[in-house]
C-alpha cells in the first residue's frame, strides 16, 4: 500500500465534497490546509533566510546594519500591543516607500517599449518588399482598436466631443471581444485545475489510468 | 513621532530607491543593494505575524469553546508539530517534504479545483445576452473556446486561425489599453504616496 | 412553465454532477487527439533550442500547486529540452510552493536524464519578499541568495556555480519564467529584462495568457506557452508527450459542456424574455 497517494486521495475527496454541501470533514481538511501552509512558509525561510543571514552576513561578516533591518520588521509585532501600536507603521512605511519608488523608478521601462510597439508603420511587407495585405489590415486595425480603446478610459474628455465618443464606442467592442478571449482562455485554465485532480485520482491513486 | 516620522521613512525610502536607479552615484554605491536587502530581511522576519494571529483566533475558539473548536485544536497541533518538525530536519527533510507533497500539494490544488464545478454553474446561470456587447464577448468566448481544444481543430483551419486572430490583434489591443491605464494608475499612486498625499498605510485617510 | 424556464431553477449539484461525468469518462479512456502547434509554443520552443550547448537557462518557478495540471507538464518538458541540450539550470522561485514543486520536477527528469544537483542544476531557494531577491540576483547571486540554496546548502561550493556570479546576459543566455501572476514575468521584466537585456520566454496559465499577449507582439517575450493546450504542444516538441496531451480530450468534451451550457441558459432566459 502507498500511504502517499492514500492520504492524497483521501484529502482530494474530503475538500470535493463541498460541493455537496460543507461539512465537517471539509472543514477539518481546511484547516489542516492552513496548518501546513503558514509553517511551510516560516521553515523555508528559516533555512534559506534567517540562517544564513543571521551567521554569515550578520555575525561573520559584521553587516550589523542587516540586523537594523531585522529589527524594523520585528516591529510590527507592536499593533498587539495597544498602547505602542503606532510603531507598527514604521516598517509599514518603509514597505509602502520601497514599493512606491520601485513603480517609479522600474516599472515605465517596459511600458515604454509597449508605447513604442503600438506605433509601428502600417505597410507590412515581405524580404522582397511586396506588400502583406493581411498582415497590413492587421496593423490599421491594431492600432485603430487600441486607440478607440484608450480612449474608453478617458474620464477627463467628455464624451459629447465626437471623436472621443465614437472612438470609445468603437474601443468598447475591442475590450468585449478581449474580455471574451479571456473567457474562453479561463475556462480552458478552470478545467485544467479539476482536470489534474482526476488525472491523480484515477492515476497516481487507484492507478486506473497510465 | 506618529504621523511625521512613518511620512518621512516613506518618502525616504522611496527616493532612495528613484536615486538608486536613476543617479550615477546611487549606482555607485550600490543604494539599491542596500535597499532590498533591508526590504527582504525586514519582511521576512514581519512573517510571524501570520502564526501569530492564527494562534490568537484558534487560542480563542478553543478557550470559549466555540462551534468546531476541535477544528482549531487539530490547526494548532498540526501547524506547530509541523513547524518543529521542519525546524529539525529542515525544509529538505523526508518527512517533511512528504507531508509537503501527499497532504499539501493535494489539499490546495483541490481547493481551487473546485473552481472548475463553479464556472460551469455561473455559464449556466450568469452568462446572458442581455446587450449587443454581450453578444460579441459571447461569440469572441465561443471562437476562443473552440480555438483550443481538438474538437475545434478538427472543423478545419479557419477556427484556430479564428482564435490566433482575436488572441493576436483585438485582444492584445484591448490588453494593452488596459494595462497602459493600469500601470498610469499604478504610477499616479506612487506619486501621491512621495508626495505625502496618500495615507491610508498610517492609518490616516488619503 | 416550459422546460427551459425549469431548467433554470436547476439544483447546482446536477450540473456538477453532469460536469464531472463529462470530465471523467475521457480522463479513463482517453484518446489522443492531433494539435497543431501555435507560433507562439514554437517561438518558446526554439528560444531554449538556440541556447548554446553548457549555457545557463535560469528558470523563474512562480507557481502553486493548483495550477500544476498546467504548469507541470511544461516545466518537465522544458526540464527534459535543457538537460537533453546540456544546458546548466538555474531555479529561482518566487513563490514557496514554485521551489518545492520545481524541485520535485527537476529531481524526476534529472533523474531520468542523469543530471547531477549542484553541477548540472541548482535551486536557489524561495524567500520571503522575493522580488528584492531577484533584483538583487543581477548584481551578486551569492549575496542575494545568502549564499545558500534551498536546503540551506553552501552554493560557493557547488560547480554550477563557479562561472555564475550574476542574473545578466554575459552569463545568463535566457529565462524561462513559468507564472500564474504576481510575482511573475512582470517582475523579470521590470526588473531583469530590460535593465540587463536577457532574453525570456514565458509559460503561463490560460487565465493569464491574454494579459500577456502585448508582450510577445512587442518582442518582449520570446514565446508564450499558453495553458494545458500550450503545454501539450510543448509536449510534441520534445517528443515526450504526457499529462498535458492525456488531458486534452477531456477538454475538448469540458468546453463543449460549457458552451451547451451557456446555450441552454440563454435559451430559457431569452424564452423567458419573449413573454
Amino acid at each position: 500500500m502507498e500511504w502517499g497517494p492514500l492520504l492524497g486521495g483521501l484529502l482530494t475527496l474530503a475538500i470535493l465534497s463541498y460541493l455537496w454541501k460543507e461539512n465537517p470533514v471539509y472543514r477539518l481538511a481546511e484547516h489542516l490546509f492552513i496548518a501546513i501552509a503558514t509553517s511551510f512558509s516560516l521553515v523555508v525561510n528559516w533555512d534559506t533566510l534567517v540562517k544564513p543571514t543571521v551567521q554569515t552576513d550578520i555575525l561573520k561578516n559584521g553587516r550589523w546594519d542587516y540586523a537594523l533591518a531585522a529589527i524594523l520588521g520585528l516591529l510590527i509585532y507592536t499593533r498587539y500591543f495597544p498602547k505602542v501600536a503606532w510603531i507598527s507603521r514604521y516598517p509599514l512605511s518603509f514597505w509602502v516607500g520601497y514599493g512606491a519608488g520601485y513603480v517609479l523608478s522600474f516599472s515605465p521601462a517596459p511600458l515604454i517599449k509597449q508605447i513604442n510597439d503600438s506605433f509601428i508603420k502600417f505597410a507590412a511587407t515581405d524580404k522582397a518588399g511586396a506588400l502583406l495585405v493581411g498582415s497590413t489590415i492587421n496593423n490599421i486595425l491594431f492600432f485603430l482598436m487600441l486607440i478607440s480603446a484608450l480612449m474608453y478610459f478617458f474620464f477627463t474628455v467628455r464624451r459629447e466631443n465626437p471623436l472621443v465618443g465614437y472612438g470609445a464606442s468603437f474601443g468598447r467592442w475591442a475590450i468585449m471581444i478581449g474580455l471574451g478571449a479571456a473567457f474562453g482562455n479561463t475556462v480552458m485554465a478552470r478545467i485544467s485545475l479539476f482536470l489534474g485532480r482526476l488525472q491523480f485520482l484515477f492515476g497516481d491513486w487507484l492507478h486506473l489510468v497510465k | 513621532m506618529r504621523k511625521e516620522v512613518p511620512m518621512f521613512i516613506t518618502i525616504l525610502a522611496a527616493l532612495m530607491i528613484v536615486f538608486g536607479k536613476y543617479f550615477f552615484l546611487g549606482d555607485q554605491v550600490k543604494v539599491l543593494n542596500n535597499m532590498d536587502k533591508y526590504f527582504n530581511i525586514s519582511g521576512t522576519f514581519a512573517l510571524l505575524i501570520g502564526l501569530i494571529s492564527l494562534t490568537m483566533v484558534h487560542g480563542m475558539n478553543i478557550r470559549r469553546r466555540k462551534e468546531g473548536w476541535y477544528n482549531s485544536v487539530v490547526l494548532l497541533v498540526v501547524m506547530y508539530g509541523y513547524l518543529l518538525l521542519g525546524l529539525i530536519e529542515g525544509n529538505k527533510g523526508t518527512t517533511f517534504r512528504w507531508i509537503y507533497n501527499n497532504a499539501f500539494l493535494n489539499l490546495d490544488a483541490t481547493m481551487f479545483s473546485l473552481l472548475a464545478f463553479y464556472i460551469a454553474s455561473a455559464a449556466y446561470r450568469a452568462f446572458r445576452i442581455r446587450s449587443w456587447e454581450a453578444t460579441v464577448l459571447l461569440i469572441a468566448a465561443f471562437w476562443v473556446m473552440l480555438g483550443n481544444i481538438p474538437f475545434g481543430e478538427a472543423l478545419g483551419p479557419w477556427v484556430v486561425d479564428g482564435k490566433d486572430w482575436i488572441m493576436r490583434i483585438p485582444n492584445t489591443a484591448a490588453m494593452r489599453a488596459i494595462q497602459i491605464g493600469a500601470y498610469v494608475g499604478a504610477f499616479a499612486v506612487a506619486m501621491r504616496i512621495i508626495l505625502g498625499i496618500e495615507r491610508a498605510h498610517m492609518g490616516g485617510r488619503s | 412553465m416550459n422546460i427551459f424556464e425549469r431548467m433554470q431553477k436547476i439544483d447546482p449539484r446536477v450540473i456538477y454532477i453532469i460536469f464531472f461525468l463529462v470530465l471523467a469518462i475521457p480522463v479513463l479512456f482517453p484518446a489522443p487527439l492531433p494539435l497543431a502547434t501555435t507560433k507562439e509554443t514554437k517561438m518558446a520552443y526554439d528560444f531554449v533550442e538556440k541556447m548554446p550547448e553548457g549555457s545557463v537557462l535560469w528558470i523563474g518557478a512562480d507557481y502553486g500547486p493548483s495550477t500544476v495540471p498546467e504548469m507541470g507538464p511544461v516545466s518537465k518538458a522544458v526540464l527534459r529540452q535543457a538537460f537533453k541540450k546540456n544546458l546548466k539550470v538555474v531555479i529561482f522561485p518566487m513563490w514557496q510552493d514554485g521551489q518545492a514543486l520545481m524541485q520535485n520536477f527537476a529531481e524526476e527528469i534529472g533523474k531520468e536524464m542523469k543530471k547531477e544537483y549542484g553541477k548540472d542544476w541548482v535551486n536557489l531557494g524561495w524567500r520571503n519578499e522575493a522580488v528584492s531577491v531577484l533584483r538583487l540576483t543581477t548584481d551578486n547571486i551569492l549575496s542575494a541568495t545568502a549564499g545558500v540554496d534551498w536546503a540551506g546548502k553552501k552554493l560557493a561550493d557547488m560547480p554550477i556555480m563557479q562561472n555564475l556570479t550574476a542574473l545578466n546576459k554575459d552569463q545568463v543566455a535566457g529565462i524561462f519564467e513559468f507564472m500564474t501572476g504576481n510575482p511573475g514575468a512582470a517582475q523579470y521584466l521590470e526588473r531583469v529584462v530590460e535593465p540587463k537585456g536577457v532574453p525570456m520566454a514565458v509559460a503561463c496559465t490560460a487565465v493569464s495568457a491574454p494579459g500577456e499577449m502585448p508582450f510577445v507582439r512587442s518582442g518582449q517575450y520570446k514565446g508564450l506557452v499558453n495553458g494545458l493546450r500550450g503545454a501539450a504542444e510543448y509536449e510534441n516538441l520534445v517528443g515526450k508527450p504526457g499529462k498535458a496531451n492525456a488531458g486534452m480530450g477531456a477538454q475538448s468534451y469540458g468546453h463543449l459542456a460549457i458552451m451547451l451550457f451557456i446555450i441552454l441558459g440563454n435559451i430559457g432566459y431569452l424564452l423567458k424574455r419573449s413573454r
